[in-house]
């Protein structure tokens, strides 16, 4: 079971990032200017082009497209932020990220004089023309947290290039344009305006980063813009009943949790009250939180009496949690974490150090590499670590898996296999078949009503993928994976 | 001098040998060539023989109705005693001298945990071993191993509800004899599941074992007689002859219990063997199958009763040939789909297109990308005083 064929080794990363830059230049030339003789969405429909839509020569002025792949991967670098955190509150958003002022991204010089009044009908063909279908990408390619945006555009690219090789969809090329919102949810607001109304795309797929979500969920709902597949598990993205335009891919963060508790109690034999929660202060930890309350009311436990540890987002700043966790009255065993990787990582070596707690289990949004680098560097990879995961493992031998592997060779020489790209490359299959699905003369109605049709989607990962009106999230399955002390994970059984 | 010519000569045609053998690789027009590696000697021989009947009847049958775009089947079958060690120089040998185009019915869980890593480092098709092991379920699937048979949790997890649920016998009432392998374990995993399922701790399970290969029960007999009072069953991972004599020990000194195996046990054999001591023996003994009564008459179980009446006359309608039997037709529609064009990729995206096939079973049986199991479904069976087997609902 703990095959790791097709396993890449770190130092190819270093040569990764150059190829990739390679890539990312080449996308840049093909992401210019568009030519004139191309259809605008206007002139298809007939009607005026919308009023602010930036004239075509400011366009190679832009720079467009990530520099986050120019700079070597800095595991260890900055201070851990969060990947997947969820914000929902726009009050928090004047956090900031450690790199941000010194790369500016394109986004910066997008114009906020744009277009919100153009009909909707005229929107929702954006960004096709005869040839080519143009996608948007918000994500960090900047800061602590660029692996995940990097790792997203890295899997979905792949799909898309697996798709064009083979003709396209309908004809058309696959096409995405990835933006750095530098992990600061006030960039996210610019940075989906120009992905709407300068890079004039089609839908967004992929954003990285919960915490953009409360700036960029409500543009593209207010917007009718496709916005599928972001790697979070937030109620940001989950609202009852589902928003037309959202669609997500992956579970929630409290499926995620509350399938950790269950494992520590039904497999691992741990009382519902050994079981403490160390989660950032914030909604991404509180989503996962969420699960572990409704878990342990199941178990007939009052939430009142769990064990609750923070730290303040942004950073590693864990002595207070693990003070806390040293003079808690009943023992605690396991601990049930919703953190980035670097606090994470350290919390789990204070705590294995002190001996108290025996058992961590992080939701995916941990990055999971990461906090194996983390714990690898801290010599603490053979401690009791569990990950839970929105997709298999990306080492797996499943014909899906192995194609995805095999394309990577193939385009993105040096890369490693990762989750968060498995799930790039998982969410860039959905939508090409939703593409499929959704024929020739594809709008965003159409396509909403492809994704709304889509039951029992089998992509071979394991778990079918079924949408409906009541249901925009794709999968509600969760992996459990083990770290091994040679830095891979290991599948086991939550139940 | 003679002699010597002689010797010089057998020399020469052994050294020949291997070049034959590799004359009947896949590359041919002609044939395809599948290997198998089960026990044909020991204590399990019976399971090797059942389910080289079953496949070979099968693709007897395909090759009389003209074979596969003009190609024969064939089998290959190497014995290796039930002895992982074994498996491992069977599969080497049937892969590099015999240069099979893939592996199937290969027998055993811990066999299979012996020679996985060089069949998928291989790419070779590793199609409907005989074990229901975890290992080779993973999730999502390997994509050259398809197995025929639901897996032991399924069908440990049946067994837990029966007992349960229909008998309703406590979850602490339930002890385990088990093989003391890769079979017992991953028997036991999926018991263990079921039984956290109702908040029974396995670890408190009272388990006992006897050696792989053995027929050493009396440890686990000694101590299941000692706290046969606090028990009302005992779900046995076990194969037929330690089972056999397991059930005979507990029965003769006047334990009584609920039996229950697993469908891997052979059920023909140990309902025959339990039958022919008396009556008492097969009483409360239940045995769950992953493929219907082979005397049942239904069309598709009638077809395979006259494919084994023309082709193996001396054999016997059996669960583990019928289950050989159906396992190589779900292979042979994959060969169809796959055409001439046959190689091991376009057999495994032919084999993954198999949806809901209606192979007269009644269940439709079918593979996909996320699923390479072809059924789910199990059945209950109690063995009778005058042999045969009665069907039980497990619900």
């Amino acid at each position: 079971m703990e095959r790791s064929l097709n396993h890449r080794e770190d130092s190819f990363e270093s040569i990764s990032d150059e190829l990739h830059l390679e890539a990312s230049e080449a996308v840049k030339t093909d992401a210019g200017p568009r030519p004139p003789s191309l259809p605008l969405p206007g002139a298809v429909l007939g009607k005026p082009p919308p009023p602010a839509r930036p004239s075509p020569s400011s366009r190679p002025t832009t720079p467009p497209e990530p520099r986050s792949s120019r700079r070597p991967v800095a595991i260890a670098a900055a201070a851990a932020i969060a990947v997947v955190v969820v914000l929902v509150l726009v009050a928090k958003g004047q956090v900031r990220t450690t790199s941000s002022s010194s790369e500016p991204p394109s986004a910066r010089a997008g114009p906020a004089a744009a277009a919100p009044g153009a009909p909707a009908a005229e929107r929702s063909r954006r960004g096709i023309s005869d040839g080519e279908i143009l996608f948007g990408m918000s994500s960090p390619f900047t800061g602590a947290i660029k692996e995940l945006g990097r790792g997203m555009k890295v899997g979905i690219e792949l799909a898309f290039a697996a798709t064009n090789e083979a003709g396209g969809v309908h004809g058309r090329r696959l096409k995405l344009v990835a933006l750095d919102d530098e992990y600061d949810p006030a960039r996210t607001a610019a940075v989906m305006r120009e992905l709407v109304e300068q890079r004039r795309v089609f839908g967004v797929v992929g954003n990285v980063g919960s915490l953009s979500a409360s700036a960029s969920v409500p543009y593209a709902v207010e917007n009718k813009l496709l916005f599928l597949g972001a790697l979070s598990g937030a109620p940001a993205l989950r609202r009852e009943p589902p928003e037309r335009y959202v669609f997500n891919f992956r579970p929630s963060y409290a499926e995620e949790t509350a399938a950790a508790v269950r494992y520590l109690v039904g497999v691992r034999r741990y009382a519902p009250s050994e079981i403490a929660v160390f989660a950032q202060d914030d909604d991404f930890g509180a989503a996962g939180l969420a699960g572990v309350v409704q878990q342990m009311r199941e178990y007939g436990v009052n939430p009142e009496g769990i064990l609750k540890l923070s730290y303040k987002r942004n950073t590693a700043e864990v002595d207070g949690a693990v003070r806390q966790l040293l003079a808690a009255t009943t023992p605690v065993r396991a601990v049930v974490m919703v953190a980035t990787y670097q606090p994470a990582g350290r919390f789990i070596q204070r705590a294995s150090d002190s001996g108290v707690a025996r058992t961590f289990t992080n939701v995916s949004g941990v990055g999971a590499e990461e906090l194996a680098d983390e714990l690898g560097q801290a010599g603490k990879r053979a401690m009791d670590v569990v990950v839970t995961q929105a997709v298999p493992s990306p080492r797996s031998q499943a014909t899906a898996v192995m194609r995805y592997r095999s394309l990577m060779e193939k385009h993105q020489v040096g890369e490693r296999p990762s989750f968060v790209s498995l799930e790039g490359y998982v969410v860039g299959n959905l939508l090409v078949e939703a593409l499929r699905r959704a024929g020739k003369d594809v709008d965003t109605e159409s396509l909403i009503q492809a994704l709304e049709g889509v039951r029992e989607l089998d992509l071979g990962i394991g778990a079918p993928i079924t949408f409906g009106q009541r249901d925009h999230q794709g999968s509600h399955k969760v992996w459990g994976t083990m770290l091994e002390p040679s830095g891979t994970y290991r599948a086991i059984e939550l139940d | 001098m003679h002699r010597y010519f002689l010797r010089t000569l057998a020399l020469a045609l052994l050294a020949v040998a291997p070049g034959l053998a590799s004359a009947v690789s896949p590359a041919t027009d002609g044939e395809i060539t599948f290997g198998m590696s089960a026990p044909f000697s020991g204590s399990s021989r019976e399971y090797g023989r059942q389910l080289k009947v079953g496949w070979e009847v099968a693709f007897q049958l395909a090759n009389d109705a003209g074979g596969i775009a003009g190609r024969k089947l064939r089998l290959i079958a190497r014995d290796d005693g039930y002895d992982p060690v074994r498996t491992q120089a069977a599969v080497k040998y049937l892969v590099e001298d015999q240069r099979v185009f893939g592996l199937v019915g290969v027998f055993g869980s811990a066999n299979a945990a012996a020679v996985l890593p060089y069949v998928l480092q291989h790419k070779m098709l590793y199609y409907a071993p005989y074990s229901g092991a975890a290992l080779l379920r993973n999730d999502p699937p390997d994509r050259y191993v398809f197995n025929f048979r639901p897996s032991y949790t399924e069908e440990a997890a049946a067994i837990v509800k029966y007992l349960v649920e229909v008998r309703r016998i406590k979850p602490s009432q339930i002890a385990v004899f088990m093989q003391q392998d890769g079979f017992g374990e991953a028997g036991w995993a999926g018991v263990a599941k079921m039984l956290r399922k109702y908040r029974r701790d396995p670890a408190q399970v009272l388990k006992v074992a006897y050696p792989r290969n053995t027929v050493q029960v009396e440890e686990a007999v000694k101590v299941i007689r000692q706290n046969a009072p606090r028990l009302k069953a005992v779900i046995m991972i076990a194969v037929y002859k330690p089972a056999v004599r397991f059930i005979e020990r507990l029965r003769s000194s006047g334990v009584d219990l609920v039996f229950t195996n697993l469908s891997a046990v052979d059920p023909n054999e140990l309902g025959e063997q339990l039958s022919a001591l008396g009556p008492d023996y097969v009483k409360d003994l239940l045995v769950t199958q992953i493929v219907p009564l082979p005397t049942s008459k239904s069309s598709a179980i009638i077809k395979y009763q006259e494919a084994l009446f023309r082709y193996a006359p001396s054999e016997r309608p059996d669960f583990v040939s019928l289950e050989g039997y159906l396992a190589a037709n779900i292979l042979i529609e994959g060969l169809k789909r796959a055409g001439k064009d046959l190689n091991t990729e376009t057999l495994v995206d032919a084999l993954e297109s198999i949806r809901s096939l209606d192979m007269g079973i009644g269940i439709p049986v079918g593979f996909g990308p996320s699923e390479h199991q072809a059924s789910h479904k199990i059945w209950g069976t109690a063995p009778e005083k005058s042999g045969g087997f009665a069907t039980v609902e497990l619900e």
